[in-house]
């Protein structure tokens, strides 16, 4: 009895990782083929951010900083996308910037599958206008303090920005009705709250990935007013907005499809860490069973 | 499953669909395939953040500033900006950073370096005191124990308000490593390492969930555009 | 001599760091009628700033040519990467010309770098989206191989790390949500979604401020013995010349 424990705990031990690997890709593909996702709800950490935007006073600028790249855009580009149907969808302008050097083409991603296509009567710099990325981090967030046209004379398409009709009555960041930072790590929201959230009186929210999400849950509420973590924070944001705008439940919600694989992934990796630990258990019964 | 399977004719989506495939070989071991795509990654990644440092950032800060009539060819519909002598300043401190690849000159280059260091130091002196010491400090006692709701006492949040103070004072004594952690000190040391064990754990789980949506995104892009299966 | 090279960067930093210090107690002024010293500590915010970003493009481009430089270098030298260094050199001098010359686009130099129908968008289309993608990708296999090799409850701390792991892991799906959707509405705190928010929003919150604040203290400790010139950061002399 204690050898057969030993040898399957030695197995377990000795179990190359390469199967690890080939069981989590088997298993991310199978639930990716099969479709299987479930609708989420909104938590009291999400929600606060739509009903921002549902209370916002009519045609309020939306200043959306996309500070990812594309290593992070599975768990943040359904973010932007659904904060840009949103404000599209509530008549609300949406001014896009980045931190990241990436950030120009994200931005452009978002615009092609969400503008272009389910919105094709929104008008360039009247609907929406992108000033784009610029280098600094904080120290833009700084510079943007009073004056948008300090690092951005014009929008990237060479308008200069007071011909942007989006950006009427908007001279600083101080004049938006709400910023949102979706946030790969930093520069991200952390800069966001430290810069411009706690030195300006204008309401910020966020979104991270899940790697960065504990270390923003300090911040909330005082600091920002919703936080949505993740793909589960992108998927409930979704829920969110099918609720309140029935005509949003046709779209693409991109969030509540991949958690179907997330979640078989989830199982996964929990099963492997049972696994692992039923080793440890049977190495130790095999020791406290010997003489 | 194989006669659902369309593949793409787009040569944009092949190149990237091989590269993602070199790339997830070195999980079965290194080879020259995983080597050849990060070496194509190290080169692209460089020059693609230099030409957006340029043009996005030192075009507009910095030449038009000091040569605005080059604004009629990027930005045509603009009206010229006008000269601004300031700009002088960064772009000597950007010359003398230059100076440190020849030797004899490098001392030179700790100059723009030492502004570098200033600008941090200055900015994130005041910043880090007010948003994550006092702020941090006034979320922690500032809200009160006792929340009301409709005249109705919230035990629940109280409760979790109370946890949060203990476990973020405990948290703290268990970093002051000037004193022994014995007797009632080393208790509540020791409640603050259990705070962190829950928050390491927190951070591990959160971090899985945001792994794993990255491979599900590659999948989905291979399993998509690529195969045209999804 | 030495006397420059030794207290000119110490004076930048302290005066630099100081009034930036400085203009956080003051409003910025609004019009042409403020205070002299007021209107100074302004720009000086607001430029420093500019300047900043200013010289961390050069920083960049000090970078592409160290790249440069030490791939020329590998390539010389004949070693057994000499290929794999070409292959980052060209890749490097292609995406350059590419981007700098604005090929691709819009006409001539106008507009956006990344325009639609840019082709260094396309670059970031096939290649650097992919492999940036595919790189931190990889991450998931090796933290799930870490779950099952390395997460064992030996002891009670191990035993807390664990279990909140878990209860993240499970709280943060849908399945999760079905696995303890039979606990009726009264206890409905104790679903593994519920508990999944709350490890987040209380143990964690604590956790992590407790270290925000540790760090923050560190931040500024580090700022004021910048400032004093008591700290020798290696960027800025640590050879002491």
């Amino acid at each position: 009895m204690n050898d057969r424990c030993d040898r399957i705990a030695s197995w377990l031990e000795g179990l190359d990782r390469r199967w690890i690997f080939l069981v989590l890709a088997v298993v991310v593909v199978a639930a990716l083929l099969s479709g299987v996702s479930s609708p989420d709800r909104a938590t009291s950490v999400v929600q606060p951010i739509y009903d921002r935007i549902e209370n916002l006073p009519d045609g309020a600028p939306i200043l959306l900083s996309l500070d990812y790249s594309p290593s992070s855009a599975p768990e943040l580009e359904p973010m932007a996308e659904a904060l840009t149907q949103h404000a599209l969808l509530t008549g609300h302008p949406i001014c896009y910037m980045s931190l990241y050097p990436t950030g120009n083409n994200m931005i452009s991603r978002v615009e092609e599958r969400i503008i272009t296509r389910e919105f094709p009567q929104a008008v360039p710099a009247r609907d929406w206008v992108t000033l784009g990325f610029q280098v600094g981090g904080e120290m833009l967030i700084n510079s943007l303090r009073d004056s948008l046209t300090a690092r951005y004379p014009t929008d990237v398409t060479g308008r200069p920005l007071r011909d942007v009709p989006a950006l009427r009555g908007v001279r600083g960041l101080g004049d938006f009705g709400l910023i949102v930072s979706l946030s790969a790590g930093q520069p991200g929201l952390k800069e966001w709250i430290l810069y411009a959230g706690d030195v300006l009186d204008v309401p910020l929210a966020g979104g991270c990935t899940g790697v960065g999400a504990p270390q923003f849950f300090p911040y909330y509420p005082l600091q920002i007013l919703g936080l949505m973590s993740a793909l589960k924070g992108a998927a409930e944001y979704e829920a969110a907005l099918a609720r309140g705008h029935p005509e949003f439940t046709a779209a693409n919600q991109p969030a509540t499809r991949g958690m179907g694989p997330q979640s078989a992934a989830h199982l996964v990796i929990v099963a492997f860490i049972l696994l692992g630990n039923a080793g440890l258990l049977l190495r130790f019964l095999a020791r406290r069973r010997s003489p | 499953m194989i006669a659902a399977i369309h593949l793409s004719g787009d040569v944009q989506v092949w190149i990237g669909a091989l590269l993602t495939l070199m790339v997830f070989s070195f999980l079965w071991r290194d080879n020259p395939f995983y080597k050849f795509a990060e070496h194509v990654f190290v080169g692209v990644s460089a020059a693609y953040w230099m030409v957006m440092g340029f043009w996005t950032t030192l075009w507009p800060a910095l030449v038009l500033k000091l040569f605005p009539a080059a604004g009629r060819w990027s930005s045509p519909d603009a009206p010229p900006g006008a000269w601004d002598p300031l700009a002088l300043i960064p772009a000597a401190l950007g010359l003398l950073m230059l100076a440190r690849l020849w030797p004899r000159l490098s001392w030179l280059g700790k100059w723009p370096t030492a502004f570098i260091l200033g600008t941090t130091a200055g900015y994130s002196l005041v910043r880090y005191l007010r948003s994550d010491f006092l702020y941090q400090i006034q979320a922690t006692i500032g809200t009160g124990l006792a929340p009301m709701a409709a005249g109705r006492w919230l035990w629940q949040e109280s409760l979790a308000q109370l946890l949060v103070l203990v476990g973020t004072v405990s948290g703290l004594v268990y970093f002051v490593n000037t004193r022994e952690q014995k007797g009632a000190y080393g208790r509540v040391a020791r409640w603050g390492l259990l705070v962190l064990m829950i928050t390491f754990g927190a951070s591990f789980g959160s971090a899985v969930m945001g792994r794993v949506a990255l491979l599900v995104g590659r999948f989905q892009e291979l399993l998509g555009p690529w195969l045209g299966i999804l | 001599m030495s006397g420059v090279k030794q207290r000119v960067p110490q004076i930048i930093l302290t005066v630099v760091a100081l009034l930036l210090i400085a203009s956080a107690f003051v409003a910025r002024p609004e019009g042409g009628s403020a205070p002299l010293g007021p209107r100074l500590l302004a720009i000086a915010d607001q430029e420093f700033a500019t300047w900043f970003s200013i010289l961390a493009v050069f920083a960049f481009l000090m970078g592409g040519l160290n790249l440069v430089a030490t791939h020329l270098a590998k390539i010389r030298e004949r070693g057994p990467d000499r290929f794999y260094s070409l292959v980052t050199l060209v890749s490097f001098l292609v995406v350059l010309v590419i981007g700098t010359a604005k090929l691709g686009g819009p006409p001539g130099l106008q507009g956006d770098v990344t325009a639609p129908g840019s082709w260094l968008t396309a670059v970031f289309d096939a290649v650097l989206s992919p492999l940036h993608a595919t790189l931190y990708s990889l991450l998931a296999f090796y933290i799930a191989s870490a779950s099952y090799r390395a997460f064992r409850a030996r002891s009670l701390e191990s035993s807390l790390l664990l279990g909140s792991a878990l209860v993240v892991l499970l709280g943060r799906i849908p399945a999760g949500r079905h696995l303890t959707a039979w606990i009726p509405e009264p206890l409905a705190f104790l679903r593994v979604e519920e508990l999944s928010l709350w490890i987040l929003r209380v143990p964690n919150t604590a956790g992590q401020r407790a270290l925000m604040i540790g760090i923050a203290l560190g931040v500024i400790a580090l700022a004021v013995r910048m400032i004093a010139g008591v700290e020798k950061d290696p960027r800025s002399g640590g050879d002491g010349s």
